[in-house]
């Protein structure tokens, strides 16, 4: 190596200073030219909407299966009408006896068919198939509360999730200013499932409100852990300017 | 000072493969200077050198995950730069290397140059390396500057190892004719 070559070595970094560089035309050249943008983060993903279409399809499908239930279910033997005088039905208490007026039987519902009434419909349903129902729904009553069981621990599981990563993230001390979008996102879920509840709130429900309940801990627990994932970036943002 | 800028590379990188535009500009800015110039010592150009410079950092943003840290990213960069200059050059037919007989370029034979006609002005040399004919030039930038063992030059302008050689002892005598002329 000649003394030429050690000295363009020895000012090697001066080579790359020589020329004006254009730096901010080629940078809007480049930018032109589209940097592959990465889609930003989402934070803006609708849960309202997806707990609202879970619970519409949770209503429809239990009423779906209910109606199914009904068209198998053997017609009800009614006793035969009789009517009598409203005079001769008991009186509720403070009740005002009424003017002479006739009520169908089967329209009052306090009262229970006599004995000869249900002996007198039993007469006319086949013995096997009046008690087929009875059979057929204490099993399925045995089978419900087996499910119910399961999914009832599996809610468990999930609330008990729901409340660790609550104690986590420090919900209860969240900036809620800087969380904003998703801590509504949050209280909407919770509005939705205030409304199951009250809608799908009888026993005969209570499978499908279980269902829906379990839908709600793992949509709570995604947006929770979007708010982990924010306060973690927040944090490492904060890192970063700490440097300085 | 802004935290962007102080930040080291491989969360410079991490932000800009995440697709933060802030952090693509600061490694824009902190690389632009070292391969345009790199492209313009190739090229010998400075049109070419803005269009493949912008060419160079746009691979750069859509290739960044392809990235495995088994170098700086500025080498990776310079890779890059290299690699895309001499595709232009070959593709416009610029990679042929003018025949030079051996025998008249013994090293023994190279003259001294008097080094004051060149010391102390790195932009005298930078021009006359410009001037070089396109092969030596390459050869000489690849192999002094860029680091290039001759094996490795040879292989990327599809010469010999030899040429390579060849080449280089030409751009060093050319460069100090010009000098010594200049001067």
């Amino acid at each position: 190596m000649n003394d030429l070559e050690k000295y363009i070595l020895k000012n090697r970094d001066e080579l790359d200073h020589l020329e004006p560089v254009p730096e901010e035309a080629m940078w809007k050249k480049i930018r032109a030219n589209s940097i592959p943008q990465k889609p930003p983060t989402r934070t803006g993903f609708n849960w309202k909407l997806l707990a609202i279409a879970t619970l519409v399809l949770s209503v429809a499908g239990w009423g779906l299966l209910f109606f199914k239930k009904q068209a198998t279910v053997p017609p009800v033997v009614t006793p035969p009408k009789q009517e009598v005088p409203i005079a001769e039905q008991p009186l509720e208490e403070n009740e005002m006896p009424a003017v002479e007026q006739t009520v169908p039987i089967a329209a009052r519902q306090p009262d229970k068919p006599t004995q000869e009434q249900i002996a007198a419909a039993e007469r006319k349903v086949p013995p096997s198939i009046a008690k087929q129902p009875k059979r057929k729904a204490k099993r399925v009553t045995e089978e419900e509360a087996a499910a119910q069981t399961t999914i009832f621990a599996e809610e468990q599981e999930l609330q008990q999730l729901v409340v660790q990563k609550q104690q986590e993230i420090g919900l209860d001390t969240l900036d809620r200013a800087t969380y904003a979008d998703l801590l509504k996102e949050l209280d909407e879920l919770e509005i939705s499932v205030a409304e199951a509840r009250r809608d799908l709130g009888g026993i005969p429900q209570q499978e499908r409100l279980m269902e829906t309940l379990i839908r709600y801990y793992e949509l709570k627990i995604r947006i929770l852990e979007q708010i982990n994932y924010e306060i973690n970036k927040q944090k490492y943002h904060e890192a970063l300017e700490k440097r300085i | 000072m802004t935290a962007i800028e102080t930040i080291s590379e491989i969360e410079l990188v991490q932000l800009c493969r995440n697709g933060d535009e802030q952090a693509q500009r600061q490694l824009y800015s902190r690389y632009v200077g070292a391969m345009f110039h790199t492209v313009l010592r190739l090229t010998a150009n400075r049109e070419d050198a803005e269009d493949l410079t912008q060419e160079v950092f746009i691979k750069v943003f859509e290739k960044l995950d392809s990235f495995r840290g088994e170098s700086t990213v500025g080498a990776w960069i310079k890779r890059v730069a290299v690699n895309t200059t001499l595709n232009f050059l070959r593709q416009a037919n610029r990679l042929k290397m003018v025949a030079v007989e051996s025998q008249n370029l013994p090293p023994e034979a190279e003259p001294e140059v008097d080094e004051t006609a060149w010391a102390n002005d790195i932009r005298r040399i930078h021009e006359a390396m410009g001037e070089l004919p396109d092969g030596c030039r390459l050869v000489f930038n690849l192999h002094l500057l860029e680091g290039y063992r001759h094996q490795d030059v040879a292989q990327m302008l599809g010469i010999t190892e030899s040429t390579s050689k060849t080449q280089y002892m030409r751009a060093k005598r050319i460069l100090r004719e010009k000098l010594m002329v200049g001067n």
